[in-house]
């Protein structure tokens, strides 16, 4: 493990944040605003002292802070009262090792005698004339004055860093929006860059530099440059020449250029050019310890494609911590339910929760059938898991005849699940203590559901079951009959069926289509009991 | 405990060179090299660049102030500080009109601007260290294998408290220094004060006797002829005799003394390296090195502005007036120069009581 843990204050929406990590995969999810894409960013803050590729230095802007602390402090100075400016803090705690052990100490905000690094973006002690002239009128006051601001780069044992002599590489992987420098992808370059070894970037830098020099020597240019000596005499005896400038560092990164079977980097598909990305980034040398931060990894990609990339990060990840984000289930899913980190704000407030609780088969179960929504699940406020496509349409239209709109748009998910897969839903609830409803057919014995089935959860407080006691009427199909005349139900579907039993066998051979001819028509009908009791 | 090594040494015994050998001798294991000096420092950093072409990765190199802050004072600071960052240390002379009490912190180790004084690093990370049982030498036991420290005789105070409890951990130490070239102190400390000015062999001895380092001696010069160590060795008669290694022989060998009117023929004639006690000693329009600044180097000759005290002992030969720090800086001045030592005797009446031959007598000896 590299990073143990991060703690964040006053960063963005994060006012005081603190989240543990995995020493292999980390998956963070979580709604949109979560705060997810934050926390890779401070990650690369505490590591690497930048921020969207810049210095921090020159990137402090009052949009780092978190706005409900800025408001207080704005709040405060206009009401007259005398109050620190906030300070934006993040603490990395890493393992301890051979190549961190410098990095010891006691300057943390735990006081924990410990190995990590922060970045304090505070304000500078050497603006106080600046200040105390902003302080004079406070009406114009709207913001704080992050001019007045400056960022250290400190490990815990007081003394700054420095990005040349840093052990542990970065890799910071952005495959929503590619971002062009120069006309090159500067993630590309930053990953190739941490690709290479030091001796490997020298020695391409002094190709680069050689072929610079071999320009100089064509005979076009010696010719041109003949003759500008000619024309220099008004010069005087300065000689004038024409040449490449090499005089840039890392001038390859500018000018030399990626080919992917000879096509250049940057004209290759989106959902390629990340794959190139990524697996670059996974295939560096161990020499380093290495964090590799993802930024939703499924953009661009084909699901085939997906498959093909999760299968190689599970395979290469060893040794490297790999952060990411994601929108995916399928990814949540094969990579292992337990790396998850589910992101979620309550009352302002950043929450954290984990799933390595989950048993073993539980995680197997949803590997080897990741098309179930999990996710999807994860983030719903409230949930109701049902059986089937009917049990969905069915309980929505209720929903809809009752108040008008979908339950979706109260927060309210139907999922439809199969049998065997209600208990690990339950399962996978558990550390969210989140409100679940299961509306079920009793199948004929509701005895063995309430004792058998769902015992570990009944009197739980967060679990609700739904459906009916009657054992004679089994399935849905059969209580729908039983609430419900008979001649609307046919006029609703269509039919004209004899006998009961006839339309029973209709409605179980044709499941969805009755339930959505329900869902579709003008005129309402008559629900059982427990579908009421799933809403109330 | 590993075994950790005291090596005394006498100038030009190329105990410099040494320490680089040690320290290129055990390319596996994580070593920090310290001297007190910026000096000696870029000395040592140029004596690996001369013989290895760089200073290994496995090797750090800094000076004992830089290493106090950054690895003793900080880590620990909010021990003391709960929220202070120590920015730097303060090298003016501190000038007291009272006493502050160690009771409060903030005043007597910190001055304005969250800076420490150099006087009181060492005994505010021995402070810390207490504080929190250890935790210094412990957090360098993660980082350093070996410690090597240089120049050893400048250190004092609360330095000692320091690298006795380095030698007491699981890192190795081997101190190389001679206490006859003790010119510096790193604090103006009372703490250890008996073992200051050179006398810093004491505390070498008592370590020995407790078991926690062997003292070894280096005798043999390097740089200097016998003439010039013999002349060196007559201010320290305690210690062993120092044995030339150095067997080059010019017409102008040995040490002198020079008039007033013959400097700067002789200046010219032979281009020896000026040392004087300060920047402002009159030098007759010279340049040249502090005495101070000089240690470490090596010169082919010198021509030294002695002090008054100097002059005195050359007069009279008697060391009961020789102060240490006198001592030491004449110690490392003769001991600066391969061929040949000059004395600057302005005064006509100590020339002539000065049992040193003049440059000339000598010439028209040979002649």
């Amino acid at each position: 493990m590299l990073i143990e843990s991060i703690v964040i204050k006053n960063f963005k929406c994060y006012t005081n944040f603190e989240l543990k990590f995995n020493e292999d995969l980390n998956m963070l999810v979580g709604n949109n605003e979560a705060g997810k894409s934050t926390i890779l960013e401070a990650i690369q803050l505490g590591l690497t002292g930048l921020y969207n590729y810049r210095n921090i230095q020159t990137e402090i802007s009052p949009y780092l802070f978190n706005l409900h602390v800025v408001q207080q402090y704005v709040a405060n100075i206009k009401a007259g009262k005398r109050v620190d400016l906030p300070e934006i803090c993040i603490e990395l705690y890493l393992q301890e090792c051979a190549e961190t052990a410098g990095f010891k100490g006691i300057n943390n905000s735990k006081r924990q005698n410990t190995t990590g690094v922060k970045m304090l973006i505070a304000y500078d002690k050497g603006y106080d004339l600046e200040y105390q002239k902003f302080l004079a009128e406070p009406t114009n006051i709207t913001t704080i004055p992050t001019e007045y601001f400056s960022a250290q780069w400190l490990s815990f044992a007081g003394n700054l860093l420095s990005s040349h002599s840093f052990p542990i590489k970065t890799m910071f992987i952005d495959t929503a929006s590619i971002r062009l420098q120069s006309g090159n992808d500067y993630y590309l370059q930053s990953v190739i860059r941490n690709v290479l070894e030091p001796e490997e970037r020298a020695g391409l830098s002094l190709a680069h530099r050689l072929l610079k020099g071999e320009f100089a020597q064509q005979p076009y240019i010696r010719d041109i440059n003949d003759k500008m000596q000619g024309g220099s005499r008004y010069l005087k005896e300065k000689s004038v020449s024409l040449s490449v400038d090499i005089s840039q560092k890392y001038g390859w990164e500018g000018l030399l250029t990626t080919y992917v079977d000879e096509i250049p980097f940057h004209h290759i598909g989106k959902g390629k050019q990340n794959i190139i990305k990524i697996m670059l980034a996974l295939h560096t040398s161990g020499k380093q310890c290495t964090v590799i931060l993802l930024e939703e990894p499924e953009n661009h990609q084909s699901f085939s494609n997906l498959h093909r990339l999760m299968q190689y990060i599970s395979q290469e990840c060893n040794s490297k911590q790999i952060i990411l984000t994601t929108h995916s289930p399928y990814i949540l899913n094969k990579m292992g339910l337990q790396k998850a980190i589910l992101l979620n704000f309550t009352s302002g407030q950043g929450y954290s929760t984990t799933f390595a609780t989950l048993k073993k088969d539980t995680i197997v179960y949803f590997q080897k059938l990741p098309g179930y929504d999990t996710l999807r699940f994860l983030l719903a406020d409230k949930c109701i898991l049902v059986e089937g496509p009917s049990d969905e349409l069915l309980l929505q239209r209720l929903y809809l005849d009752k108040h008008k709109r979908l339950p979706i748009e109260d927060g309210i998910d139907i999922q439809s699940v199969r049998g065997l897969s209600f208990l690990r839903f339950l399962e996978l609830a558990e550390p969210l203590k989140k409100d679940i409803t299961v509306v079920t057919d009793n199948d004929g014995d509701y005895q063995k559901l309430t004792t058998v089935k769902y015992k570990a959860y009944i009197g739980n407080t967060n679990f609700k079951l739904c459906c009916s006691n009657n054992n004679s009427l089994p399935s849905l199909e059969q209580q729908f009959l039983a609430v419900n005349n008979l001649a609307t139900m046919q006029t609703l579907f269509g039919t004209n069926y004899a006998t009961q039993g006839e339309v029973l066998h209709y409605m179980q051979t044709n499941k969805t289509d009755w339930a959505l001819s329900v869902f579709e028509s003008s005129t309402s009908i008559v629900y059982p009991q427990y579908f009421h009791n799933a809403f109330q | 405990m590993p075994s950790n090594n005291v090596i005394l040494a006498a100038a030009g015994s190329r105990k410099t060179t040494s320490v680089v050998n040690m320290s290129m001798a055990n390319p596996t294991k994580r070593i920090l090299v310290l001297t007190y000096t910026i000096e000696n420092l870029d000395t040592i950093r140029s004596y690996f660049i001369r013989d290895y072409g760089m200073v290994p990765p496995h090797i750090t190199l800094q000076s004992w102030y830089s290493f106090l802050l950054q690895d003793g004072a900080r880590p620990y600071q909010r021990l003391v500080y709960p929220d202070m960052r120590i920015e730097s240390i303060l090298f003016a002379e501190r000038k007291l009109s009272f006493h502050p009490s160690k009771s409060k912190p903030k005043t007597y180790y910190i001055a304005k601007g969250n800076l420490i004084y150099k006087d009181h690093l060492s005994e505010f990370v021995h402070q810390v260290n207490e504080k929190g049982t250890g935790c210094v030498i412990e957090r360098l036991e993660g980082i350093y294998d070996a410690i090597f420290i240089d120049e050893i005789q400048d250190m004092s105070g609360y330095d000692w408290e320091l690298i006795e409890a380095l030698m007491q951990s699981k890192i190795e130490i081997c101190c190389v220094g001679d206490p006859r070239q003790a010119t510096y102190s790193t604090s103006n400390s009372q703490k250890n004060s008996k073992f200051k000015g050179g006398r810093c062999e004491g505390i070498f001895r008592n370590w020995e006797q407790n078991g926690i380092c062997s003292i070894q001696e280096m005798t043999d010069c390097f740089r200097s002829n016998q003439q010039i160590c013999d002349h060196a060795d007559r201010i320290f008669p305690n210690y062993k005799p120092t044995t030339s290694k150095f067997f080059d022989m010019t017409p102008h060998d040995g040490v002198y003394k020079l008039k007033a009117s013959e400097v700067l023929e002789y200046y010219s004639q032979y281009r020896p390296i000026v040392l004087r006690n300060r920047i402002d000693s009159d030098t007759m329009n010279l340049d040249g090195f502090n005495i101070g600044v000089s240690k470490g180097k090596t010169f082919d000759r010198v021509m030294i502005f002695p002090t008054q005290p100097m002059l005195q002992y050359l007069m009279d030969g008697n060391l009961t007036n020789l102060k240490n720090q006198s001592k030491a800086g004449m110690y490392v001045a003769i001991t600066r120069a391969r061929y040949s030592v000059a004395y600057v005797v302005k005064d006509a009446k100590m020339y002539n009581k000065i049992n040193l031959p003049g440059y000339r007598e000598v010439e028209s000896s040979v002649l």
